[in-house]
């Protein structure tokens, strides 16, 4: 992931050319997380004015993993070429469409994507709160401190990969980046470092004043404490992992050799620990 | 006591906006010293922004003990519950810990 950036933008972040071919006919295989980065790399190129052309055969679908058709079928050429590659190419039933997300319309796609989820699940849409919250707290993130207004999100449904349920959520956006924020105020701290600084509870860089610095730390508790799911945070030159170990949250933090242009959040959510609880409110 | 239903002010409980709405809400009751029952009825979620503002603002004019004599909920869930006492719990924690140094 990060060669390919490096060779698509420069240290600015900026387009290192005017004209791009993304050509795909070489493409072995790609993760759900790779069609947000794809997009939110498109999305950057365009900003700037650069043209973008992509490159691809057409799927095959009597392979088993064929990742054109399933870049096809998450409607990433349907958003980039206004038309699908393969007339038969449909949404799978595990995903929902590839979408570039404006913050003000985060909640009502949060919405219908937890309608979808519930669905597939078989289960409430107010059990979902929970996960609901916890994307409704990236999205915050993004308005709040990437400088960006815009996150491109894909969300797959494993039903059953290695015995396990599980949803992910991949989104991306390409803004400054958490690291870049946070060294403003901190300007010692590595990019590592300030990764494991955004996510305690009440720091905050008061990039407005109603920041508590809550939000990341409300994530990981939900995603990772409460539902025993994963988080990993891309940004900068910083990656962080939580992972849940013993009724704990476990932190990783590691500087890494490529740069990473905002900030991309992996969330991956166990549904066999979603539970829906009312309780009577008490302050003791 | 008054019982307020949240989304008949707001939409959803997302941003500080929204907690902004409810947070004057409260304001205008705890002003005239009266309680208030805050219902989340059709609330699934609720952000840390929404929280912030909605409540834990009201910590720069009232006490806490104040707040807890005047504020209650109602139609919560166990989540949304533990979340305003924490982010509550922090925040008076944080204040003290200023006071002292």
């Amino acid at each position: 992931m990060y060669s390919f950036i490096d060779q698509v933008l420069d240290d600015d972040s900026l387009p290192r050319a005017t004209d791009f071919d993304f050509d795909f006919t070489r493409l072995k295989f790609i993760r759900p997380v790779g069609v947000t980065v794809l997009s939110n790399l498109i999305g950057r190129l365009q900003k700037y004015g650069s043209r973008v052309t992509l490159t691809s055969y057409q799927p095959n679908r009597g392979k088993k993993h064929c990742p054109i058709a399933f870049l096809d079928d998450s409607m990433f050429f349907q958003y980039y070429l206004n038309r699908t590659l393969d007339p038969s190419a449909s949404l799978r039933p595990t995903t929902r469409p590839l979408e570039n997300v404006t913050c003000d319309r985060s909640y009502a796609y949060l919405d219908q994507t937890m309608v979808w989820l519930a669905g597939k699940l078989r289960i409430t849409k107010e059990s979902l709160g929970d996960i609901k919250t916890c994307l409704l707290e990236v999205f915050n993130n993004i308005k709040d401190h990437s400088f960006e207004n815009i996150g491109s999100i894909f969300v797959q449904h494993y039903p059953n990969e290695n015995n396990k349920n599980r949803v992910m959520f991949a989104i991306s956006d390409f803004g400054i980046g958490i690291p870049h924020s946070i060294q403003r105020v901190r300007p010692g701290l590595d990019d590592a470092q300030a990764l494991r600084m955004s996510i305690q509870e009440g720091f905050t860089t008061k990039t407005s004043p109603r920041n508590l610095g809550a939000g990341l730390f409300v994530l990981l508790q939900n995603v990772v404490k409460i539902n025993k799911g994963e988080v990993y945070i891309h940004s900068n030159h910083g990656i962080l992992s939580a992972t849940h170990q013993n009724g704990d949250i476990v932190i990783n933090s590691r500087i890494t050799n490529g740069f990473y242009p905002g900030t991309l959040i992996e969330i991956e959510f166990r549904t066999d620990t979603i539970e829906y609880i009312e309780e009577e409110f008490s302050w003791d | 006591m008054g019982l307020i239903r949240v989304l008949d002010h707001v939409n959803h409980c997302y941003s500080n906006d929204d907690g902004q709405v409810i947070q004057s809400v409260l304001r205008e009751s705890f002003d005239k010293g009266e309680a208030v029952v805050l219902s989340f009825s059709g609330v699934d979620s609720a952000s840390s922004s929404f929280l912030n503002t909605a409540f834990i603002e009201l910590l720069n004019d009232y006490s806490f003990n104040f707040i807890k004599s005047k504020l209650s909920f109602a139609d919560t869930t166990r989540t949304i519950n533990e979340s305003i006492k924490r982010r509550f719990q922090f925040e008076v924690n944080e204040r003290k810990n200023l006071v002292n140094v």
